[in-house]
């Protein structure tokens, strides 16, 4: 009797993906009782799972510091952040997890996830030798797209696990979940597919881009609303430095800009910044209309992922509080006002470089099916055109909140911001990217925004960066 | 000059030619703020492969977005089925997520 197969472990590592995905792609119901013991016993299961493979494909590797200077190698970090997620409690026997009917369909789900990645641990172990390459593509690489790629959904799912145990009295539990490090994991995780399936070889690609000019600053980390601006600036700071990024990375941090923007807009109009809510709100909705727009352009380059990490920085901070209602301060969101030219300025300069240089492609104009590079003689590409709107309107925007220094009401900062407290009534930042399950229609007390718990491996928001220019 | 890209699963390609509808209507047709965050950080997530997919044909008319999104999501779910590697169905899962999440704010 032969033993498990390549074929096994593909088969439940499979299972196990579409499964996570459904949890992720299901509609959001409170998770209790046994249904939980399946979600913890599930992600705990798929995480030692992912930790084993990690090892086995990339081994321990040398001692990653804790900082996102490690995003150059993404793939280390990936296993070095494993290390560190949590094995929920679950006192529940497997067998009994199995047969004990679920109460949702989310909790059927992570059944299997439990039951899959076990299997998938099992077979792992005990294959005679490496899965078999699929596609052509080496096994080392297929096994760290497939643990980068399952990480992403844990760390995209943990948050409302540990809504879950929170709300069943399982604190601990939800404290160690949460202090996990999940933002770090999801952009590190995601980093780390695009280095591994980067590294592929497309050898027809054309204008390998220079050699990356590594920038001096690390990505910052969002805790509270007054990293906002920092982040921004920092965020502008990458792009300027960045030799190559995807547009669909661009497209992402425009996003990410939109939603700081629109988050600062309702504050400064309440706040009496009528001049600076009305540039800013034209600038988002610049913003907005170049988000909207078909993209078109895609490069055969990971390029420089740090902007990405920064935005998503960014975009975690506004959908964590919009969850937990937090009010911006509107000298944060004057800050905010003077930071998102910055970004549209440097998006835009970065898109006309990429294009010009011909390191993105677009379809081509003989057949629509096939992509060209960029550059001269080719029609500009909408995303550039908005840009170049947006970019042309920040130049407008920095002068009015550079004119316009003096108290509320004037449209001028107040000398005295520091002291404006937010009103009662004042507008919350609006939910970019909110959880299932997290209202956004939270009485409307204004509330401190909630200290986040330090992740380790982004850098701290050290030194501000200096004022707008 | 031939770019390699890999061919784009039926129903992701469905899903993002759903949304790429939805985009191109307007506030009129309920594409507020909001909706287009989500539709874009869905799209940005059905995207971001390498290989990329060959060029989509652009959208010959406008979706309104609730017909668009539960559209897409329909695709999302037989794509999460269908899935023949962990990166598409994962990708359907996180593309699906940004858009419930669109739910839970309304």
């Amino acid at each position: 009797m032969s033993g498990p197969t390549a074929s096994d472990y593909r088969q439940e590592l499979d299972n196990l993906a579409r499964h996570l995905a459904a949890i992720a792609a299901a509609p959001h119901e409170p998770l209790t009782g046994m249904d939980l013991d399946a979600a913890t016993a599930g992600f705990t299961a798929t995480v030692q799972l992912l930790r084993k493979v990690h090892f086995d494909v990339v081994g321990s590797g040398p001692g990653i510091p804790l900082t996102l200077s490690s995003l150059d190698r993404p793939v280390p970090l990936l296993g070095r952040l494993l290390r560190d997620l949590p094995d929920l409690d679950h006192d529940v026997a497997p067998t009994d997890l199995q047969i004990t009917p679920a109460q949702t369909a989310t909790g059927a789900h992570w059944r299997v996830v439990a039951r899959s990645a076990t299997l998938a641990a099992h077979y792992w172990t005990t294959l005679p030798q490496p899965p078999t390459p699929v596609a052509n593509a080496p096994a080392t690489t297929v096994e760290v797209v497939a643990v980068a790629t399952l990480t992403q959904a844990l760390a995209a799912l943990a948050p409302a696990l540990a809504d879950h145990l929170k709300a069943a009295g399982r604190l601990w539990e939800a404290a160690r979940l949460r202090t996990a490090n999940l933002t770090a994991l999801r952009v590190v995780a995601e980093c780390a597919r695009h280095a591994v399936t980067a590294d592929q070889d497309l050898t027809e690609a054309p204008n390998p881009p220079p050699p990356r000019r590594h920038p001096p600053h690390p990505v910052l980390v969002m805790r509270r609303a007054e990293d906002l601006a920092p982040g921004l600036h920092r965020l502008a700071a990458l792009i300027e430095t960045s030799a190559h990024l995807s547009p669909h990375h661009i497209r992402l941090i425009v996003r990410a800009t939109a939603a700081a923007a629109l988050a600062a807009v309702p504050v400064l109009a309440a706040a009496g910044h009528d001049l600076q809510a009305a540039a800013l709100g034209e600038q988002a909705d610049l913003l907005l209309a170049t988000v909207r727009g078909p993209v078109r352009l895609t490069t055969t380059y990971r390029g420089d992922v740090r902007p990405l990490a920064q935005a998503q920085q960014i975009n975690l901070y506004l959908a964590s509080a919009a969850r937990a209602g937090t009010v911006l301060p509107p000298e944060t969101a004057l800050a905010i006002a003077a930071s998102v030219p910055l970004v549209t300025t440097a998006a835009a300069a970065l898109t006309q470089r990429m294009i010009s240089t011909a390191a993105w492609l677009q379809p081509s104009e003989a057949a629509q099916v096939t992509w060209e590079p960029t550059g001269q003689g080719r029609h500009v590409p909408a995303l550039l055109e908005h840009l170049t709107a947006a970019a042309a309107r920040a130049a407008q925007s920095t002068s009015v909140n550079a004119l316009h220094l003096g108290p509320p009401g004037t449209g001028r900062v107040s000398s005295r911001s520091h002291l404006h407290r937010p009103a009662a009534t004042a507008p919350r930042i609006a939910a970019t990217d909110a959880e299932p399950g997290h209202s956004t229609s939270v009485p409307a007390r204004a509330r401190p925004t909630r200290p986040q718990p330090a992740p380790p491996v982004l850098a701290p928001p050290g030194p501000r960066p200096g004022p707008p220019r | 000059m031939t770019i390699l890209t890999q061919p784009e699963p039926l129903h992701l390609g469905r899903a993002a030619a759903a949304l790429e509808a939805v985009l191109t209507s307007g506030p009129d047709m309920g594409l507020d703020a909001a909706t287009t965050l989500a539709v874009v950080g869905a799209l940005a997530t059905l995207d971001d492969v390498h290989p990329p997919y060959p060029p989509r044909p652009e959208p010959t008319h406008p979706l309104p977005a609730d017909e668009g999104i539960p559209l897409a999501l329909d695709e999302l779910a037989h794509a999460i089925t269908h899935a023949d590697t962990v990166e598409h169905a994962i990708i359907a899962g996180l593309a699906a997520r940004e858009l419930r999440h669109l739910d839970a704010r309304r």
